[in-house]
C-alpha cells in the first residue's frame, strides 16, 4: 500500500489504516521524541501525541512533501511546545558553543572504546548531551537519513544552519572522544604516517 | 595497545555510531493504544455532537411553542398572561429544575456513554 493509498483510507475514517500507518513511521517518530525530549518516561505520551496531531490534521497533508517529512515536522514541533512548556532548556537557533562542552560521564579506557557497541553508547551519550537543535539535526540526518531539505523543510530551518549545526555537533563529539582518550588521535596519526610510508 | 584494532578513520567511526539506532524498545501494542485513543476522542466528539443536536431540538421546540402562546395571547398585556406570570414569579425553581435536567440528561447520554465505550475498548 502506498502512502496516497494509505492517507485516501485514512481520510474516509478506516482506523485499521491508521494503526498501519503508526506502525510504519513509529520508529521515526521515537527517535526524534527519544533524542530531543530525553525523558523516557514521557517518551510514550510525546509519541501518541504526535500521531494524534497527524489523525487531527491529515486533512490538511496535500501530498507536496514525504510522508514522513510531514510526520517529521509534526514530531518536532511537539516536541518544542513540549521543551518550551517545561522550560528548562534554552531554545536559541543560534547557540554559541564557543565555550560548550561535552564529556562522557564515566572514565572507559580506550580499548573499551574502540568496541563498536561502547564507541555508539559512547556516541550516543555525547550526543544528548548537545543542545536541542543539535541533536534534532544529527539524529534526522544519520538515523533517518533525510537530506538537507527535507530537514529543513521539518524544521524550518535554513541549510546553511543545518550545515553548520551538522558540522559543529559533530566536531564537538569528536574533540570530547580525542580529549578522553589522546591514544586514539595520537595512533590514528602513526597508522596514517605507517600507510603513507608503504 | 594493539594497533590492529584501532579504527584508521576517526571520523569514519563516529559517523557509523551516529547512524546505529539507539537502544530502546518500542512497546508492542503501542500502535492499539494510539488507535484506542483516537477512538475514545472521536467517540466523545460524536456523544457531544448527539447531545448538542438533542439539546437544540429540545430549545427549538420550546421556542416554537412559546412563541405560539405567545402569538395567541398577544391581544393580552404581559402580566395578565397567566402562565407567563407563572414562570416570571418562579425563576429560580424553574431554572433549577431545568438545570438538574439537563444535568441527568449530559450524563445518561454522554458521560456514561462514554464510559461504557472506553471500558468496552479496553476490554477488546
Amino acid at each position: 500500500m502506498t502512502d496516497a493509498d494509505l492517507i485516501a483510507q485514512i481520510k474516509c475514517g478506516n482506523t485499521n489504516a491508521f494503526r498501519f500507518l503508526v506502525s510504519k513511521y513509529q520508529r521515526l517518530v521515537w527517535h526524534m521524541v527519544l533524542r530531543m525530549v530525553r525523558q523516557q518516561e514521557d517518551a510514550e505520551d510525546m509519541c501518541q501525541e504526535v500521531f494524534i496531531r497527524v489523525f487531527r490534521n491529515i486533512d490538511s497533508y496535500r501530498g507536496d512533501s514525504k510522508l514522513s517529512t510531514w510526520i517529521g515536522s509534526i514530531a518536532y514541533n511537539t516536541c518544542i511546545d513540549h521543551i518550551r512548556r517545561r522550560g528548562k532548556e534554552k531554545l536559541q537557533l543560534n547557540e554559541n558553543l564557543e565555550d560548550f562542552s561535552i564529556s562522557l560521564p564515566s572514565p572507559q579506557t580506550p580499548s573499551e572504546l574502540l568496541q563498536s557497541s561502547d564507541l555508539k553508547r559512547s556516541v550516543h551519550l555525547l550526543v544528548d548531551q548537545l543542545p536541542v537543535h543539535y541533536r534534532t539535526v544529527i539524529t534526522l540526518f544519520y538515523l533517518e537519513e533525510f537530506s538537507i531539505q527535507e530537514i529543513g523543510d521539518i524544521t524550518s530551518m535554513q541549510e546553511g544552519t543545518i550545515k553548520s549545526y551538522l558540522n559543529r555537533g559533530r566536531k564537538l563529539i569528536r574533540d570530547a572522544l580525542v580529549k578522553q582518550f589522546p591514544d586514539i588521535a595520537e595512533e590514528r596519526i602513526l597508522n596514517n604516517d605507517k600507510q603513507l610510508s608503504l | 595497545m594493539n594497533s590492529k584494532s584501532l579504527p584508521d578513520n576517526l571520523d569514519q567511526l563516529i559517523d557509523q555510531a551516529l547512524s546505529a539506532a539507539p537502544e530502546f524498545d518500542i512497546p508492542a501494542s503501542f500502535a492499539d493504544r494510539v488507535v484506542a485513543r483516537i477512538e475514545r476522542q472521536i467517540a466523545w466528539r460524536q456523544l457531544l455532537l448527539d447531545f448538542g443536536l438533542k439539546v437544540l431540538v429540545v430549545v427549538g421546540v420550546l421556542i416554537v411553542l412559546g412563541g405560539t402562546l405567545f402569538w395567541a395571547n398577544m391581544d393580552k398585556s404581559l402580566q395578565s398572561i397567566e402562565w407567563l406570570s407563572f414562570f416570571t414569579h418562579n425563576l429560580v425553581p424553574i431554572g433549577e429544575v431545568v438545570l438538574a435536567t439537563f444535568f441527568t440528561f449530559f450524563v445518561d447520554q454522554v458521560v456514561l456513554k462514554y464510559f461504557m465505550h472506553r471500558r468496552s475498548s479496553i476490554q477488546l
